[in-house]
């Protein structure tokens, strides 16, 4: 008799949950990829940077995965918000992602990994279309998928040259970056925030190790030197800002 | 793809012969005034592990669709004279491609690129070596107007095929009426050109663990698929290509400018879309000009003939040399040699009737 009443009492709940949702009792939240360089507005080809290492250089392609991605709710729990997702500088449809149907919340903080951990990060494993099959690392360096592609060209004490700076699982090895950054964030039923979401790609090269494009200016998919150096200035790369 | 269940899901290359075989018997039969029956839905069985292809809900597959395609991709009265026909630059026995580094014309005029292979397009959706072009149907319409190339105007290829016995009624089963415009048209050489899918190389096979690759070969795949080699950046994929454009260091001032000819950008100068290396070994010679007549050049080239310019891709690693030994060269080529897949060359469905 007491199982009927509880599951009497769960099917009821459900209801009323169920109802909720679909009278917008929920909220949404847009997450806004925005990507500069120590302040000043990343564009591809165009505007030059300046790095700690002294190379002014230009971008030619930014793209990278992001993973896990979730807010941290007023009681410390995760809410996730997606299981990955591709940014594309220059391609708008990559730079903003909405999730629907979030609980309304105060939320205190922002997590993410910037790749893909090692256990989710096999070949396959993402949708089997170009844009993710051209992020593939291949299975003869480990398989998986590329964490980013930062590329362009730099000029350094009147020399230029190029550089192509790919980060991933090189050899099977973990180099995806956990990110958990604080954040506050008022969603209210109904209501679509965006929470801003900076990369400050000088911080990739910089901090505590400096990257300078002359001694790494290429084909480092398999020098675990340059990825732990990237992994270890990447933690700080990223900054959140809610509302 | 549609998910629909139809007994054409399953099309095998034989079934296609006895279709194209009966086909004209049975369109032969169909009398303009009898109504029209709504074509066939085709259902492309793709191979193993390739992406989705993208939906054409403008323009879906029928079996019809694609027996008009496959007709006009190999009748010359296309051409202003007559005497070219799409198969004349995109010739089965080369991928689809041509040995000709420049494509010869209408009134022997030669185009300025050398004629891209047709394989797996309908993955693409930027064509032609500059990305001019957003999708099959709009495609055809360079070549078919182009002075250089079949130099018609759709006008006079209207009336043409107006005028044939065979071509309102491969209309009429294609689209429901004998109508015959140039939406119609690009829409079937489309169709024709979607069903080119090539993935059944040996390569193919070595990756479904049903056979095996020779050490040489097997060499050359790890090459080509780690940083020493560094061709998957652009070639890497089930489709061989990143669909991506590139300046692959050819020259230091193109002659050719390529996607800037499109975009204006300076970026974009010297920068060509990455052909499929698919079917790489019957597709000579190589490059949007044509300039290299075997592999060994071409190997050669990204070994140590790059040229720096502003644009040259970060990928090449500012044009440093490669350092590849001949036996690392020769084990390239051997790898490139698995991407052949004679079921698409020598598919009986996809040559002339």
């Amino acid at each position: 008799m007491l199982r009927h009443v509880l599951n009497l009492c769960f099917l009821s709940l459900t209801f009323v949950f169920t109802s909720c949702d679909s009278d917008g009792q929920t909220g949404s939240i847009t997450l806004q990829f925005i990507h500069q360089a120590d302040g000043k507005t990343l564009d591809l080809n165009t505007s030059s940077f300046t790095n700690d290492a002294g190379n002014v250089y230009k971008v030619s392609l930014l793209e990278y995965i992001v993973s896990n991605l979730a807010l941290v709710g007023s009681d410390g729990k995760s809410v996730d918000l997606a299981e990955y997702h591709y940014v594309q500088l220059g391609n708008t449809g990559t730079l903003s992602l909405t999730v629907k149907d979030i609980k309304p919340d105060h939320f205190q903080g922002f997590k993410m990994v910037m790749g893909i951990p090692k256990t989710q990060n096999t070949t396959g494993n993402l949708p089997n279309k170009q844009v993710y099959n051209n992020m593939e690392w291949p299975v003869a360096m480990g398989g998986g998928y590329h964490y980013m592609r930062f590329e362009g060209s730099y000029a350094n004490a009147g020399s230029s040259s190029t550089f192509a700076v790919h980060t991933g699982p090189n050899s099977g090895t973990d180099y995806a970056i956990p990110l958990s950054l604080p954040m506050h964030l008022h969603l209210t039923a109904g209501a679509n925030p965006t929470v801003k979401l900076t990369m400050n790609v000088n911080e990739w090269l910089k901090n505590p190790t400096r990257y300078d494009f002359r001694d790494y200016p290429g084909n480092i998919m398999g020098n675990p030197t340059a990825q732990e150096i990237l992994k270890n200035n990447g933690k700080d790369v990223f900054s959140v800002q809610g509302n | 793809m549609g998910k629909t269940s139809s007994r054409f899901k399953a099309i095998r290359p034989r079934l296609w012969v006895i279709y194209f075989f009966w086909a004209p018997l049975w369109v032969g039969c169909d009398h303009q005034n009898q109504p029209s029956q709504a074509p066939t839905p085709l259902n492309l069985t793709l191979p193993p592990k390739f992406p989705e292809l993208p939906p054409s809900p403008e323009n879906p597959l029928t079996i019809q669709g694609v027996t008009l395609g496959r007709a006009l991709f190999y009748d010359k009265s296309l051409s202003r004279d007559e005497t070219i026909s799409c198969a004349s630059c995109h010739i089965p026995d080369f991928g689809f491609s041509d040995p000709n580094a420049l494509s010869r014309g209408v009134g022997g005029l030669t185009g300025e690129r050398q004629s891209m292979p047709l394989i797996n397009l309908g993955w693409i959706d930027m064509l032609f070596w500059d990305g001019r072009a957003a999708s099959l149907e709009e495609q055809a319409l360079f070549p078919i107007t182009s002075h250089f190339e079949m130099g018609n105007t759709f006008p006079e290829i209207i009336s043409r095929l107006n005028a044939s016995l065979e071509y309102p009624r491969l209309f009429r089963a294609a689209f429901s009426s004998p109508d015959i415009t140039q939406t119609r048209i690009l829409q079937a050489l489309a169709q024709f050109q979607r069903t080119l899918v090539s993935g059944n190389s040996k390569y193919d096979q070595w990756l479904q663990g049903k056979t095996t690759l020779t050490s040489e070969e097997e060499h050359g795949y790890t090459l080509f698929f780690t940083e020493k080699g560094d061709c998957f950046h652009c070639h890497g994929t089930l489709l061989m290509t990143d669909n991506r454009f590139h300046n692959n260091g050819l020259d230091d001032v193109p002659a050719d400018s390529g996607r800037y000819r499109i975009t204006k950008d300076p970026a974009d100068i010297g920068l060509f879309r990455s052909p499929t290396l698919r079917n790489i070994a019957l597709t000579a010679p190589y490059m949007h000009d044509g300039r290299f007549n075997t592999l060994q050049e071409v190997i050669n080239h990204y070994d140590h003939g790059l040229v720096r310019s502003p644009t040259l891709d970060p990928l090449f690693f500012n044009g440093r040399p490669k350092g590849l030994s001949e036996v690392e060269k020769k084990a390239l080529i051997a790898f490139l040699n698995t991407l052949s897949d004679p079921e698409f060359t020598q598919n009986p469905t996809f040559r002339p009737n």
